[in-house]
């Protein structure tokens, strides 16, 4: 639980709109970030986030791994699908 | 003066290994035929113009598809392998066919646009590397799950798939979250 926290607040920043999404297969997905407080605080990632769930057949319980390669602002977060 | 259209017809199969090492050897003979027209990016067009941006490597005269043809695996749902047969139309462009292992025609997903997979072209240097070791494991894309900072491992659920976001909560709405559950429990 520790670790979500981090990831957002410490991965991301919050004056960031836009975001590349790169997956294991190399494909580059542009997504846009957006933060929210109604009714919690949140953060969306959408854009190019659909493309990339109808791409690569994803279906709901799949397990997937963000990962940002430092602390502060990222323009780039990875992600890596996982078959089970 | 060379005719740009001239099409070269190959079938390459394509075991699970191929795509667990993330790269294809292009037959020599293209290679020698075409060598000259290849450049660094070269993009796969299937029968409902999805197209599919590839990373070329060279080895010894040999070319490679790297980087972003694993993406053909999910994306056509290509589990045991698959015949692919890819026509060159010139100008690093390969119109692609895809048959299953007994020869039948497989079904192309169909999106309207059609959907355009780009690479991440970040440390991609613009002409080839004469330099690369000749075996082909380390050619593939990967990200070593050691580089990463910070991580947010998760089980997408089905507002992810469907809504077309993902939505990840923040610090403060697991504060919020203890607290209400802290304050339930009293």
């Amino acid at each position: 639980m520790l670790q979500n926290c981090n990831f957002v607040e410490q991965g991301l920043d919050r004056a960031r709109t836009n975001l590349k999404l790169v997956d294991e297969c190399g494909s580059l997905w542009e997504c846009v970030l957006i933060f929210g407080t109604t009714p919690h605080e949140h953060c969306m990632i959408g854009g190019g986030w659909k493309h990339f769930v109808e791409a690569r057949n994803l279906n709901d319980g799949v397990r997937i791994r963000l990962g940002v390669p430092r602390a502060g602002d990222n323009d780039t977060i990875y992600v890596r699908v996982y078959d089970d | 003066m060379r005719c740009l259209c001239c099409c070269v017809i190959f079938d390459v199969f394509m075991s699970i290994l191929f795509f667990v090492q993330g790269a294809v050897r292009l037959p020599s003979l293209f290679g020698a035929d075409f060598g000259d027209q290849i450049t660094r990016l070269a993009t796969l067009i299937d029968a409902k113009e999805n197209q599919f941006e590839v990373l070329v490597e060279r080895i010894n005269g040999a070319f490679f598809l790297s980087k972003g043809w694993k993406a053909l695996r999910d994306f056509y749902g290509i589990r045991l392998g698959a015949w692919i047969t890819l026509v060159y139309l010139g100008l690093g462009k390969f119109a692609i066919l895809l048959k299953d292992r007994f020869q039948k025609v497989m079904r192309c997903p169909v999106f309207d646009p059609p959907m355009c997979f780009v690479i991440d072209k970040t440390n991609v240097q613009p002409t080839f590397n004469n330099n690369l070791p000749p075996f082909t494991a380390n050619l593939s894309f990967r990200h070593d799950g050691n580089d990463f900072t910070f991580e947010l491992p998760r089980r997408l659920n089905e507002q992810d798939v469907s809504k077309g976001y993902l939505v990840s909560c923040t610090f403060y709405f697991y504060l919020h979250f203890y607290l209400s559950a802290y304050r339930y429990h009293d």
